[in-house]
Formats: structure tokens, sequence, C-alpha cells
């Protein structure tokens, strides 16, 4: 009797979370699913046709390929520059010099700026008669116009984009060098190893967790990049920096099936990508 | 003792409970104690004019009104339209709603559009409206009642023309180019014109415009939406007008990205061809910098027509709404012929009448508002009489079909084209198979 009394009160206590996870995260995941197997345009009645958003978004739709391909574009940059940039600024940061708490602060400014005001202010530091130009100008090098040249536009928004969260990532691995034992760095320069070998043989092998996280948290944001871009250049010029996000939220209003579809896919290649990480960094570990 | 202490405060607090409520209650009854509960209309609009002018409409209809209340919500542009789309998906949603002047076909396939006679408009009231009414019917029924019309019209710097030996505007589309040719040419520093002869609205920080802008060149070239049932941008006008705009970009006349408006206020935009509320908005007609120097004219005459890009703004009542009956009241009475100033005033909007069937009275506060500014209002006039001419209110029902698709593939292809990134035939093309794809080709 007793026992079943707990069980029930274990079940009562969980039951918020059950609540929030299954109304707020459950719920929508499978309505969304069960919306991508339907024609609807959101006004009108919704017609079952079974896989055919599917189909159409991998073999027919060229826009949807267009996104991806930028999607990973994005990513491959915006990860390797975020985790060089965030890094590098890490490994200077963490040292005892004059002034590094008011560089730390500036580092975190970017980031407490919303990401639309962001991109409304590089937006207007892009312009042909920018600030971007004018400093390229007193150098003699002939400004661009980034955001109306499908070459300029991406790099321009990545570059935005790294610089806007690189802050977030140099202060996680900060948190990681502190963890890192002084004592073993004093034995490696007792045994005669220099700067760099400290860093390829002690710093890097010991911020593995740390840059698994940060490379998990960089996967996640870019394959979700959204504000920017839409702030910026609203997939364009022509669909030169439509990304997955973007590419769902220009169609879900005409076509929620379509974007329903195209949501499930980026979850599906979100999680492998997340697997395929998890299992390399899990192999490298047993080496 | 303690207990009873209890009882006692929770039946105080209890008391006073009921007696708030109570409070509240009653102060929706007159003294006599009859119910005065009105109905409340939700309505949803956009800022067509500056949101203070809205409120004071919804402030003088809630004091002349005693039954009905209506609460008025200012959209934001950037996001409103996607807002109704999804509060009416609930079937449910705002009472009365905006839509724009064409209407846009999933709103007529989901029904959700209730009919101007369902609503209170009889005949005789519908009668007074102007032609272009045609864009906003379904067969016979007007869905959607017009507060005021919206076209294309050619700004231009008097200033800045004159100092190049050009006292008139351009009328045709040969002028225009060489004028703005003659402009960026004469100002080249560096490659750059430092002022440049035209700007196209949408090639800069406003995308979203360069569906009006590039609509009308096309309705200029005598251009179509839709030939057989499917989406026929590709074809021989269509690439007439993207050709032509593509040339001011191609040969250095304009360059993308500097804001046509703040380029216009401030002297490095010599023309730019917009709807007409613009200069409200930037209020150029009151600023003394802008004086002698603000110069509007009808859009120049392209291979067929003069007709521009010609749009408004409408109301909607919800065909699901259970109050059809004050929602339609409140339409009836902001857009009736009394309070079309309102919307002069603020923001030259084009009256949706048809002046001659307006009674005196009726015409009284138009006439005064026209008769203020006669030179402005003689030419927006002109151009709306260019577009009844130019069959622009056809263009617009066309463009119903695949409205959303076509609206998004635009933004993207007219850019790319006019960057010379695709070639204007596949511009087109592209345009034509998203349109397509989503009408279920």
């Amino acid at each position: 009797m007793l026992e079943r009394k707990q069980n029930l009160l274990g079940w009562l206590l969980v039951l918020p979370a059950v609540i929030i996870l299954g109304g707020f995260f459950i719920y929508p995941m499978v309505y969304s699913l069960i919306v991508s197997l339907f024609k609807w345009d959101l006004l009108g009645s919704k017609t079952f046709i079974g896989l055919d958003n599917y189909s159409f978004l991998l073999f027919k739709d060229v826009v949807f390929k267009k996104s991806l391909i930028n999607t990973l574009y994005f990513s491959i940059f915006y990860i390797i520059g975020s985790l060089l940039l965030s890094l590098g600024t890490a490994m200077i940061v963490q040292q005892q010099l004059k002034g590094i708490r008011t560089i730390r602060t500036i580092l975190m400014t970017p980031l407490v700026i919303p990401m639309a005001i962001t991109g409304i202010i590089w937006s207007l530091l892009y312009e042909p008669y920018g600030f971007v130009n004018a400093l390229l100008d007193i150098f003699g090098v002939q400004g661009k116009e980034w955001l109306f040249n499908s070459k300029y536009a991406m790099p321009a928004v990545i570059l935005v984009s790294i610089w806007q969260s690189f802050g977030l990532y140099t202060i996680i691995f900060v948190t990681g060098l502190q963890q890192i034992p002084n004592n073993l760095y004093e034995s490696m320069s007792i045994d005669g190893a220099g700067k760099w070998k400290m860093f390829q043989h002690l710093t890097l092998p010991m911020l593995k967790p740390t840059t698994f996280f940060v490379t998990t948290l960089l996967l996640i944001n870019s394959f979700k990049v959204f504000d920017q871009i839409w702030v910026m250049t609203q997939g364009g010029p022509g669909n030169s920096t439509i990304t997955l996000v973007v590419y769902m939220y220009q169609k879900v209003f005409s076509s929620v099936g379509l974007a329903t579809a195209a949501s499930s896919i980026l979850f599906i290649i979100v999680l492998c990508l997340v697997f395929i990480q998890y299992y390399l960094m899990g192999r490298e570990d047993k080496h | 003792m303690r207990n009873l202490k209890k009882i006692l405060r929770c039946g105080l607090i209890i008391l006073t409970s009921v007696m708030v409520v109570g409070v509240v209650g009653c102060s929706n009854q007159n003294t006599s104690g009859k119910s005065t509960k009105r109905n409340i209309v939700e309505a949803w609009v956009f800022p067509i004019i500056p949101p203070e002018e809205l409120k004071k409409l919804e402030s003088e209809f809630n004091s002349t009104h005693k039954d009905v209340q209506v609460n008025l919500t200012v959209l934001d542009w950037k996001d409103g339209r996607e807002k109704i789309k999804t509060a009416l998906s609930t079937n449910k949603g705002p009472d009365v709603f905006y839509i724009g002047v064409g209407l846009d076909q999933n709103y007529i396939d989901a029904k959700v559009l209730a009919s101007a006679k369902s609503i209170g408009f009889s005949e005789k009231d519908l009668e007074k409206y102007s032609p272009l009414i045609e864009s906003n019917m379904v067969g016979d029924s007007v869905y959607a009642i017009p507060l005021g019309y919206e076209t294309n019209m050619l700004f231009y710097r008097k200033d800045i023309l004159s100092k190049f030996g050009y006292n008139h505007p351009p009328s045709t589309w040969e002028e225009l180019y060489k004028i703005a040719e003659a402009i960026s040419k004469g100002t080249m520093k560096d490659g750059k014109p430092e002022v440049m002869g035209l700007q196209i609205v949408g090639m800069d920080d406003h995308l979203n415009a360069i569906n009006m802008s590039w609509i009308s060149m096309f309705q200029a070239a005598g251009g179509k939406f839709m030939k057989s049932n499917k989406s026929m941008l590709n074809s021989s006008e269509g690439e007439e007008a993207l050709n032509y705009m593509r040339k001011f970009y191609k040969n250095n006349i304009s360059i993308p990205g500097p804001s046509a408006v703040n380029g216009f206020t401030n002297g490095t935009v010599a023309m730019f061809y917009f709807t007409q509320p613009t200069a409200d908005q930037q209020s150029w007609y009151t600023s003394p910098d802008m004086k002698d120097k603000l110069g509007i004219a009808p859009m120049p005459k392209g291979p067929k027509s003069s007709a521009g890009y010609f749009g408004g703004h409408s109301l909607a009542v919800n065909a699901n709404s259970d109050k059809k009956e004050q929602a339609g009241e409140f339409v009836k009475w902001i857009s009736s012929p009394e309070k079309v100033d309102v919307f002069m005033k603020s923001a030259h909007h084009v009256p949706p009448f048809d002046l001659s069937k307006l009674d005196s009275e009726e015409k009284r506060k138009i006439d005064a508002i026209t008769n203020a500014d006669k030179a402005t209002w003689d030419v927006i006039f002109q151009q709306i009489n260019n577009n009844i001419d130019g069959n622009a209110a056809k263009l617009l029902v066309q463009g119903r079909k695949g409205y959303t698709e076509r609206w998004d593939a635009q933004k993207s292809q007219i850019v790319s084209a006019l960057l010379g990134e695709t070639k204007t035939k596949d511009a087109l093309n592209n345009i034509d198979v998203k349109v397509n794809q989503a009408l279920g080709d």
C-alpha cells in the first residue's frame, strides 16, 4: 500500500515536467510530422498526400537543394571560424594580463545585442557607401556591394554570425582551460616541451570534452540560422543566402506541409551529424 | 478559539471577494439597472495611415456607437499578414481584418471573406465605387471594402533635373533612361555615380518593394501574370520589362544598395518610383528642406501603356465571425465617403469612389482636400486613370492565384536578374515554375 502511494507520489512529482515536455516539445514535433503528410495552405482544409512533400523537396525543388547547400556552406565556415577564433581568444584572455577583465567584458558585448539589431547595424555597415567600404578605401581596397552580390553575401553574413557569438564560446573555452592542472604544463616544460608541443599534446587533448560541447552547440546553432539572414538579406540576392530555416519560414504561410517536411529533414540531418560527431569523439577516446 | 478566528478570517476574505466581483459586475449596468453590454468587434489593421489617426477613428466610432465597441489592433507590416492568416486558420481570428486590394485566392478558397451584401452593404452603396472595385470582386460579389488606393508614381528632384537641363520629368521609358544616364554619368567619381539618376526601390534595403517596382514595368510593357491558368511571366513583355530595368545596373547608372528614399531626401538619388504615400511618410510635403525640390509625376509610358503598380487597402469581415452584423457596421462607417478624408489627408490615398456618383455633401470633404493641393492630386488621379486604362485591376485579379509564391519568387529572381547573376529569361522562368508548382502543376 505504502509502495503504491510512493509510486503515485513519484508520478505526481514528474507530472509537471511530463506535461511541459509533452505539450511543448513532443506534441508539436509529432503534429509537425503528421502535417508534413498533408497539402495545406494554412487557411483551407488539409489534403492527405502521403510522402509527396518529401519527394518534392528531395527530388524536384531546386530552392530546397540550394538552401541545404547554403546551410552546409554556412555551417562549415561558421563552425571552423568560431572554433578557431574562440579558442585562440580564450588562450589569450585566460592569461593574467593587465586589463584582461575589460577585454573579456568587451568580448561578451556582441552577445547581449539581439541578433535582429546586430543584423540591422551590420547591414548599414555593409552598405556600398558604408563603414566597411570606407575602411577598405583607406587601405586602397575597392569596396564591394557586400549584401547585393551573391559571391560576397554569404561570407558577409558568416562574419557577422561569428562576430556575434564567438564571445560565448570563448568563455566556455576559458572555463575548459582553467580545468587543466598547471602541474601538467610544468612537467612538460621540465621535459623540454615548447609552447606548440604543449598546446598540441596537452591543451588540445584535455580540452576535448569542451571542444565536443562547443562543436555540438555550433552545429545546432548553424543549422537553425535564421535571424541575421532574414534581417540582412532575406535569403537573397537570388537565393544565395537562403538556408533551411529561411526556406521553412518562407513556406510555412503558403504551404505548411512543405515547411514541416523540411523541418523533419533538418531534424534528421542534425541528429545524424550529432551522432557521427559523438561516435568519432568516442572512438578517439578509446584510442 | 484559534479555529474560530481562522474561520472568521476566511469568511471575511470570501465576503470581500464576493463584494469586489459584485462591484465589477455591476459596473456594466447603468443607473436604471438595464444592461449596456456592447458587442466587442476585434479589428486588425495595418498602419496605412499613422497609428494615432487610426486610434482617433477607433475612439470616434466607439463614442458614437453605443451597441458596438471596436478594439483596433494595429499590426506591423513585417509580420502582420502572417498573424492574420494564422489567426484565421483557427476558424476564429479577428472579426474585421486588413486585406490588400486584389484579394488572395487562399482567402477566397477558404471562404473566410464575408460578402459585402451579407454585412449590410446595399446595391446602392456599392454603386458608388469606381470601376477599380472589380479587383475586390469574385464573380458578382464584393468581398472586401476598399479604404483607399495606392499607385506607383515617379518622384523626381526638381533641383537636380534642372541642374542637368531638364525642366520636366520624363514621360516615357526612353526619357527616363536618358535623364538618369545623364545625371549618373555627369556625377561619376571612382566608377560610382555621386548622384544616382534612378534608384529602383527594392534594390536597396526595402527588398519587398522590388515586387511593386517590377510589376510597374511589367504592367507598362503589357505583361500578364497568367495565360490559360499558367503563370506566364516568361514572355516577350516580361523580358522587355526586365531587360529595361537591368540596363540601369548593367550600365552603372544605378548601383544596388543605397536607399532610394534616403538618397532622394539627401540629394544622392534624383529619381525613384514608388507608391504615393511615401511622400507623406517622409514628411516631404511639409519639410522646408524639400521645398521646391519635390516633384511627383505619373509613371513614364512604357511600350504598351502608362499604367504602373496599383494596389490599395481594404477591410474584410471574417465569414466565421459571430458578430458579422456589428463588424459590418464598423466597416461601413470607416469606409464611408464621410471618413475618406482621413485617408486622403494622412497618406494621399485615392478615394475608392466614383466621384460623379457621390452626392454634394459626400463630395464636399473630398473636394476640399483635392483643391488644397490640386497639382499633386491631379497627377495622382491621372495615374489612377492610366491604371484604369491599362487594365491594372484585371492584373490584380490575375495575380490572386499563386500570390504568395509569386511574391517570394519575384523577390529573389528579379533582384538576381537585375544584378546580372541570372539571365532575365531564366529568372522569369524560375518564377513561373514556382508559381505553377504552387498551383498544382
